[in-house]
């Protein structure tokens, strides 16, 4: 077997695993949202899934996975968030409106949860420890 | 199941025990406290200066920014040598080793290498984010662009302004040397808590278990408090303590004692129990010196306990201050003392009345020690010794008291005495007493008191023993022992002395005549020459014995020697002797008489016997030869003289009495020749000496 061959193949299974991932999304998509998400925190990511979720009351399963302590915080979207002065860490006073929950930091191995309410729309769930969120700790949610 | 009963030891030191248990638990408390804070202590010492170096780092971020920013504008400023003490540092943290010193800040510190896994993984991303740090600050300060530098700590940075990128960087590194300082900070705060729960948990294990001991401490001396209290209430020891104001203390067992509440007994009135004669010596308990007492108590019931006490000087003891007698009642013990007193006593008065019976070789002189021992055993009350006769159908008064007299019961025979049917001792308390013996009512000296006490021997009954005394009081215990045996020795002895005398009477008797035989008129004879006594001897034969038996048969023979011994027994005097000398011969002694005399006796007998054989009785007659004491020197020579008479008289007809002579002896021996008559022959016999009779 050529090594062309074996590219053609990995990319013909690539291929295949991309329309098995799209069909499941419009499967998904095509569900009812669901009332919960999973949050994995890590140095220095912040995925949710799904990213998309039933409006109203939401519970959030964060785990940290380290190795860093990390917290969490939920606002509404209403365009760029605010940076303080130091031009690193989001203005979280100016946010207290648009914030519907948070979590303290906790450390690596932590698994908490979070319940909101969400209202339809789109929300931003980011850790606002000193860099945290500069460095790549932010992520989307949808309600719908 | 089975329970193990426990084993109770009152003395057993368990106190001792229990405390050395407390004391061994806490110094094991104490000491593993003291190891936990050594150990807790050895892992904390260098945190701080750990803490401390987790903690500058983030000032040395901070500070590399800051100089980049200097040298960036043209100003003096070293950040790679900031850049080498964040990775130093870091790598010290992680793997132990020296920590490089900040200029004017603190000196250089060793580290021991971090063993918790999650501060490992920080110290770990520290060192990467230093090195993106590092490399992004380098790559501004060549003029290289810094998006363009990698990153290995995961950051996902999407500002493209290198210096927020730098900040960014700075930042990151910054938060994560804070949370690893605080990581290890919760930690050694982790572990100080831990060692202080340890400590707080094996002081409370101590506490607990020292508890647990005293508790058992405090249980076991009450339970030996309380065995104690059992001991002294139950116990019929009397335990008192003196002082010189009285009786200070009685313990309960003087309630059962003398009937009286403890409480009434303290103080002087105890005193009121002991007997008169002790009380002197009870109230001197407390002189020095006196270690035994034995004193007298009277109890409820009125009666005198003897007890004994140990005497303990413990007035120097200020728990106690007094003299404790330690009383014990030893009653049963003095009584059992009197008892064997009485019975060595009663063993000494049979020993010697054993003796002295033993020394009594005829009825008479038993009786004799018989009133003797009457007189031993009371010197004032009446008794009798009550025998039967031969016939055994009569009881004869044979011994009374040589001072007191006799009862003078009036019982006849053996069996008509209630103590001889019963065969024990029976006492009558009162003659009037509706169980009294009948024969001891409407007596002439009023009424009285008995013991009848029946003597026997072999099995066989003898009489009976009688003892009067005051109506209402018998004779108790002692004298009644005392009366028993009196009666069983006398009748031991009386009854040997009667089976001897009739054993030697039979020894001495002819069974057909009853007339003593020939060895027992020996015997008799030679006394009366040893006594030099004058006696006359007379040898009888009845005539044609032979021929009487041969025509009327041996039995009508026999028949006649009784009678003619009956005869003869007629005619002589109480103090004549006569035997049967052998087969038709008669041999008879006539003391202080001589041949002369003898001769007119034997006429006498022959006359008589002449009468009787006449009165219907076959008819027979004798012949007599008679010698006196003077006619020879010895036994053997008067029987043969006595018997040349008798030859005389045969050959002179029969019937008749002939005198003989010693001239005739000679002669006639010489004419029979030997073997003529058997008299020399048997005479020869009685010659020999006879052996003493006791």
């Amino acid at each position: 077997m050529t090594k062309t061959s074996v590219a053609v193949g990995c990319a013909c299974l690539a291929g295949l695993a991309l329309m098995a991932g799209a069909l499941a999304s419009a499967g998904r998509g095509g569900a009812t949202p669901a009332h919960s998400a999973v949050v994995v925190e890590r140095d220095f990511h912040l995925a949710v899934s799904p990213t998309t979720v039933a409006a109203g009351t939401v519970v959030f399963h964060v785990q940290n996975h380290g190795p860093d302590a990390h917290e969490l915080i939920v606002v509404r979207d209403h365009g760029p968030l605010p940076l303080r002065a130091d031009g690193i860490t989001i203005d979280e006073e100016k946010l207290a409106k648009q914030e519907v929950g948070g979590l303290e930091p906790a450390g690596a191995g932590a698994n908490r949860t979070l319940e909101v309410t969400l209202a339809p729309g789109r929300y931003v769930l980011f850790c606002n420890m000193y860099g945290h969120y500069m460095g790549g700790m932010h992520a989307v949610v949808i309600a719908r | 199941m089975i329970v193990a009963s426990r084993e109770f030891r009152p003395f057993a030191p368990h106190a001792r025990r229990t405390i050395t248990a407390i004391v061994v638990t806490f110094a094991l408390v104490l000491g593993a406290s003291a190891a936990i804070s050594i150990w807790s202590t050895s892992r904390s010492q260098n945190r701080a200066a750990v803490v401390e170096i987790a903690g500058r780092q983030r000032t040395l971020a901070e500070r590399y920014v800051t100089q980049i920013l200097l040298v960036q504008r043209g100003e003096q400023a070293n950040p790679e040598h900031t850049a080498a003490l964040l990775a130093q540092s870091a790598a010290a943290l992680l793997n132990g080793g020296s920590a490089p010193t900040v200029e004017g800040d603190d000196d250089g510190v060793t580290l021991p290498a971090e063993t918790d896994p999650r501060i490992r993984a920080q110290i770990a991303q520290q060192l990467k984010l230093i090195h993106d740090l590092v490399s992004t600050g380098s790559a501004l300060l060549a003029g290289r662009p810094v998006d363009s530098v990698p990153l290995t700590a995961g950051e996902h940075i999407t500002v493209r302004d290198p210096l927020l990128r730098l900040r960014v960087l700075s930042a990151l590194t910054s938060n994560v040397s804070l949370d690893t300082a605080r990581s290890i900070a919760g930690q050694t705060d982790q572990n100080v808590a831990q060692s202080i729960t340890l400590q707080i948990a094996l002081g409370g294990i101590g506490v607990l278990v020292s508890i647990l001991l005293a508790w058992a401490l405090v249980t076991t001396t009450r339970r030996q408090t309380a065995h104690f209290r059992s001991l002294v209430t139950s116990s019929t020891d009397l335990v008192l303590v003196l002082t010189a104001g009285g009786c200070r203390y009685a313990s309960a067992s003087v309630e059962r004692m003398t009937g009286r509440p403890q409480s009434e007994l303290t103080g002087k009135r105890i005193v009121e129990f002991v007997h008169p004669d002790d009380r002197e010596k009870f109230e001197r308990a407390q002189d020095a010196g006196v270690k035994e007492l034995v004193f007298r108590m009277r109890n409820a019931a009125g009666e005198w306990r003897h007890l004994e006490a140990h005497v303990t000087d413990l007035r120097d003891d200020r728990h106690v201050r007094g003299v404790v007698l330690n009383s014990r009642d030893i009653t049963e013990r003095v009584r059992l003392e009197q008892e064997l007193t009485k019975q060595a006593q009663r063993d000494n008065f049979g020993s010697q009345l054993n003796e002295a019976l033993e020394m009594a070789d005829d009825e008479s002189s038993a009786y004799d020690v018989v009133r003797r021992a009457m007189v031993e055993i009371s010197s004032d009350a009446p008794m009798e010794l009550l025998l039967s006769d031969s016939s055994r159908a009569h009881l004869e008064q044979t011994a009374i008291h040589p001072v007191a007299g006799a009862p003078e019961c009036p019982v006849e025979s053996p069996y008509s005495c209630v103590a001889v049917r019963r065969g024990h001792p029976v006492v009558f308390d009162s003659s009037e007493a509706l169980n009294a013996c009948p024969k001891l009512r409407n007596r002439e000296q009023g009424p009285c008191s008995a013991v009848c006490v029946p003597v026997s021997f072999m099995g066989r009954s003898l009489g009976v023993l009688h003892a009067t005394g005051p109506d209402g009081a018998a004779p108790r215990g002692e004298q009644v022992a005392q009366l028993t045996t009196l009666a069983t020795q006398a009748g031991a002895r009386i009854g040997t002395v009667r089976a001897f005398e009739k054993t030697q009477l039979q020894a001495q008797t002819d069974g057909l005549t009853g007339l003593i035989n020939r060895r027992t008129l020996e015997t008799e004879l030679r006394a009366m020459m040893r006594q030099e006594r004058s006696f006359a001897l007379a040898l009888a034969d009845l005539d044609h014995f032979k021929k009487l038996n041969d025509t009327h048969g041996h039995e009508e023979g026999d028949r006649c020697l009784r009678l003619f011994s009956h005869v003869i027994r007629q005619v002589l005097r109480d103090g004549d002797l006569v035997a049967r000398w052998g087969g038709e011969e008669f041999l008879i002694a006539l003391p202080d008489a001589d041949a002369e005399s003898a001769v007119e006796v034997m006429e006498r007998i022959r006359a008589h016997l002449a009468r009787t054989v006449h009165d219907g009785h076959v008819h027979f007659t004798a012949s007599f030869g008679v010698s006196d004491s003077t006619s020879g020197r010895s036994l053997q020579e008067l029987i043969q003289i006595a018997d040349v008479g008798l030859y005389q008289a045969k050959s002179a007809g029969r019937d008749r009495v002939c005198v003989g002579v010693e001239d005739g002896l000679r002669h006639t021996l010489a004419g029979r020749g030997n073997g003529a008559r058997r008299a020399p022959a048997l005479h020869q016999v009685a010659s020999e000496e006879e052996p003493h009779l006791g």
